[in-house]
């Protein structure tokens, strides 16, 4: 009986091993989250396969993700940088990059989604990002979505950070425009990357 | 026998007679993006009377389906949900406003016009009801 373990030595074993299994895991879990690159990963667009590494160059990138029957912070966001867009001079603008990544790959088409950002913008690229990696894509930014069933009409809605990204002409992610800022701030935190990084 | 039934349609009729302590400010619809036919109605609802009130149905000719919802912001995450009722609280003024409580349109039947106004109904949990008119406006 005594090559058997007591019970408190098999407990601490189990622990240890449950410790060792966690960390391994988690260890694995941070190296691939690591190992993703955004900027690499081939986004669909209406002008076909379109990198951010190449997007992001010599511009200050903005990422919105949303989805097209959101009724209400989607269109407010579009609208009001649209708006802002239309307060900059021509060389400020050329400056900016606004993605919009499609949430809603199920409902939401390249040229629906092309047909209602135009309306706002002609600036605003409609893109999506495989629907396989969309999740690690939208997380590298900090955005985060979750798919939540409804009994409404609408069958589903997507639960989404509604922040918009900001990246700098090297890929940096710089403090991010929130939903609820003034047009005057973000006018100002817009002018103030111009400045930074183009001198404008 | 006819006094009695009289006086029931009278107080039927009564009950839903239109509500007169509650005053609706700006009600507006806004204009969908091309393609989209779903938009949310935003207004400022101002209940007078000594009892708290319930919105529970809302309906108008104008589209196929309209629901009662919020959305909730935590964490710059925007969470939108239906929900059966929107509660008026006495003496109080509770606006639907973006970002937050709306009514939400589906199946919207023709494109909406600019600055044209849409009879909506708005029903309430003690059997009135209210016709009010929305203006159709462009994003902010
Ligand atoms: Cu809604």
């Amino acid at each position: 009986m005594k090559f058997l373990m007591s019970k408190e030595s098999l407990k601490s074993f189990l622990a240890a091993l449950t410790l060792v299994a966690v960390l391994l895991f988690s260890y694995q879990k941070i190296n691939s989250e690591s190992s993703f690159d955004p900027f690499s990963t081939e986004l669909n667009s209406q002008d076909g396969k379109v990198f951010l590494k190449d997007l992001k160059k010599d511009k200050i990138t903005l990422l919105y993700f949303g989805f097209l029957a959101c009724p209400d912070v989607c269109p407010t966001t579009l609208s009001t940088m649209s708006s802002l867009f239309k307060n900059l001079s021509k060389e400020k603008l050329d400056k900016i990059n606004f993605i919009f990544i499609g949430l809603d790959q199920e409902r939401d088409s390249l040229d629906e989604m092309k047909t209602y950002v135009s309306h706002f913008h002609p600036k605003i690229i409609p893109v999506i990002v495989p629907i396989e990696m969309l999740e690690s894509f939208a997380r590298y930014f900090g955005v985060v979505f979750s798919k939540v069933p409804l009994k409404s009409q609408m069958g589903y809605t997507i639960d989404h950070s509604t922040q918009v990204v900001v990246l700098s002409p090297d890929g940096k992610i710089l403090t991010p425009i929130l939903h609820t800022y003034s047009k005057p701030l973000i006018l100002s935190q817009v002018n103030q990357l111009l400045k930074d990084y183009f001198s404008l | 026998m006819k006094t009695t039934l009289f006086t029931i349609l009278l107080i039927m009729s009564l009950n839903t007679m239109a509500n007169s302590s509650i005053e609706i400010l700006t009600p507006i619809i806004r204009l969908p993006p091309p393609g989209q036919n779903v938009s949310a109605i935003f207004l400022k609802i101002m209940n007078k009377s000594k009892n708290d009130l319930s919105i529970i149905k809302v309906s108008g000719e104008f589209a196929k389906q309209f629901e009662l919802h919020t959305m909730e912001m935590k964490d710059n995450m925007m969470r939108m949900r239906q929900v059966d009722l929107i509660l008026l609280r006495k003496d109080t003024t509770t606006e639907l406003k973006s970002g937050g409580l709306h009514i939400m349109v589906f199946d919207i039947k023709k494109p909406l016009q600019k600055d044209k106004f849409y009879d909506l109904k708005l029903f309430f949990s003690d059997n009135s009801e209210k016709l009010i008119k929305v203006k159709a406006v462009e994003f902010n």
